[in-house]
């Protein structure tokens, strides 16, 4: 079922060690700046890092399809008996892996260059509450909440690119005009799902309230922070989910994830 | 004898261009079909529609009685006429990637047949010679146990040592459960292999005949009927 993830990791793997390392290197860097650097200084230039690193990621994401829809390789992955919905699934897999494995070192990184900073020059980002505190308020739905929404906000700007490198390839057969193509495609298909997803939710305002802190929380947020103390706070009353949007949502990413494996299958001619 | 491609009326247009015009062709089981004709008369295409990753205009094409798909992916080895393996890839990934991607690859038969070839599993498929890459694909094409081979300009570019040697482990692999076609230029190199020839030209089938039939009754070779074809 996930062979091809196998060699879509393998393939990269040199490339990973040499984005690990980077941010290794460079995160050792910034450690050896503390106390000759302001904190803000050293912290912005780790978000640097981290920005750079997510948009390479992104662009290893979108190649990992392009690059078997374009190239020869395109002979080897789509001479095998395997279905459209087999093939995409294993590159949504691939990419989410890929994009895991990097925040993953860039999140450990940063909680050690915060925690450092903490020890050394106080560092408090703002807030008189350390970062284990504020995660041990957060309660646990909103934390599964949270993961959904970003795996969700994730895979369907995966999917709308794929469906657009999809369409790309098939509508029209001159590369690089295609290649100009599928960024307008996937524009439309950008304006499409906001238009559609706003105007559900017009229709439907039906929803819930989920809160983002327990009692304890709450109340240590509110001692401790500069929020302002009122009921419309979401850090009290929590965030309000519209039902109807997130339906859409889902609706869009399973629409776009069969008309890409159907395309992928049926309509792409190499 | 039992017919495992049969192609009724194919064609396949790219907007004014018309690649495939109305190809007729029935191949048996067991049979070396050469599939002969010059630049552009729709080969490759037609071998790329059997492939299953061209979609024909119109027509009816049948594989074991399947239209082209996953199923006849599974039937069907397919060696294209480009590089196609990924560049970070060494030999063995690549024998690899066949074995897990298909369930009749016979990795045995492909570790002797790249001994055959002098190929090292470590070697990296990026620093491959034109030849050594055909003698790589053309291994793990014929390792699978397929009932279909389908090879697109198997000797290309490849000098006449490797060529005798590509040839070779053809026959080599071929059994009577199976059937190849091949489509090359390099007629009198593998005129030889050919059971039943097919000439195409401008996307249809001119002459289809018995190899041996053809060179009887033409007092000719299969190289001189196929320059008297397309004179």
């Amino acid at each position: 079922m996930f062979k091809f993830v196998k060699y879509d990791l393998e393939g990269c793997f040199k490339d990973f060690v040499i984005m690990i390392c980077t941010i290794i290197i460079l995160n050792l860097l910034l450690l050896t700046r503390i106390n000759l650097w302001d904190s803000n200084i050293i912290i912005f230039l780790n978000l640097v890092i981290s920005f750079v690193a997510e948009i390479i990621v992104i662009v290893w994401n979108i190649k990992l399809f392009s690059r078997d829809i374009y190239e020869g390789s395109a002979y080897l992955v789509f001479t095998t008996p395997k279905s459209g919905k087999n093939i995409l699934i294993n590159k949504i897999i691939t990419a989410i892996l890929q994009c895991l494995i990097v925040l993953f070192f860039l999140f450990l990184f940063t909680a050690i260059l915060v925690e450092m900073l903490n020890l050394t020059q106080g560092f408090t980002f703002g807030l008189k509450i350390t970062f284990g505190r504020l995660l041990s308020a957060v309660t646990p739905q909103f934390i599964a909440y949270s993961i959904f929404v970003v795996l969700i906000v994730y895979i369907s700007f995966l999917l709308t690119v794929y469906l657009s490198l999809a369409l790309g390839r098939v509508a029209i057969k001159n590369r690089k005009l295609g290649k100009l193509g599928t960024f307008i495609i996937f524009v439309v298909l950008c304006i499409i799902q906001v238009k559609v997803e706003n105007a559900v939710s017009n229709v439907f305002p039906q929803g819930f309230m989920l809160k983002i802190f327990n009692n304890e929380g709450g109340q240590s947020w509110t001692n401790f922070g500069n929020a302002i103390v009122n009921t419309n706070n979401p850090f009290i009353s929590g965030v309000s989910l519209n039902i109807a949007e997130i339906s859409v949502s889902l609706i869009f990413i399973i629409a776009m994830f069969y008309a890409t494996a159907y395309i992928i299958e049926n309509k792409l001619d190499l | 004898m039992e017919t495992i491609l049969k192609c009724t009326d194919l064609k396949k247009s790219y907007f004014r261009k018309t690649a495939l015009n109305g190809l007729n062709l029935e191949i048996k089981k067991g049979r070396i079909t050469g599939l002969l004709g010059p630049n552009g008369s729709g080969k490759t295409t037609f071998l790329k529609i059997i492939a299953g990753i061209l979609r024909p205009s119109s027509g009816e094409i049948l594989i074991n009685g399947n239209r082209p798909g996953i199923k006849t992916k599974a039937q069907v080895s397919y060696l294209p006429d480009r590089d196609y393996l990924y560049k970070w890839m060494r030999i063995s990934d690549a024998v690899n990637f066949f074995d897990d991607m298909y369930d009749d690859f016979d990795k045995e038969k492909a570790g002797e047949m790249l001994k055959f070839m002098n190929l090292s599993e470590d070697s990296k498929v990026r620093e491959l010679s034109k030849g050594m890459s055909e003698k790589l694909y053309l291994t793990l094409v014929l390792s699978r146990k397929s009932q279909l081979y389908v090879l697109d300009e198997p000797l290309g570019g490849v000098d006449p040592t490797t060529r005798e040697k590509i040839l070779d482990a053809i026959l080599k692999n071929y059994t009577e459960e199976s059937s190849i076609l091949i489509t090359t230029h390099l007629v009198s190199d593998i005129e030889r292999l050919f059971d039943d020839v097919a000439f195409i030209s401008e996307g249809r089938i001119v002459l289809f005949g018995n190899a041996e039939e053809l060179r009887s009754e033409r007092k000719m070779s299969i190289d001189e009927i196929y320059r008297e074809v397309f004179r």
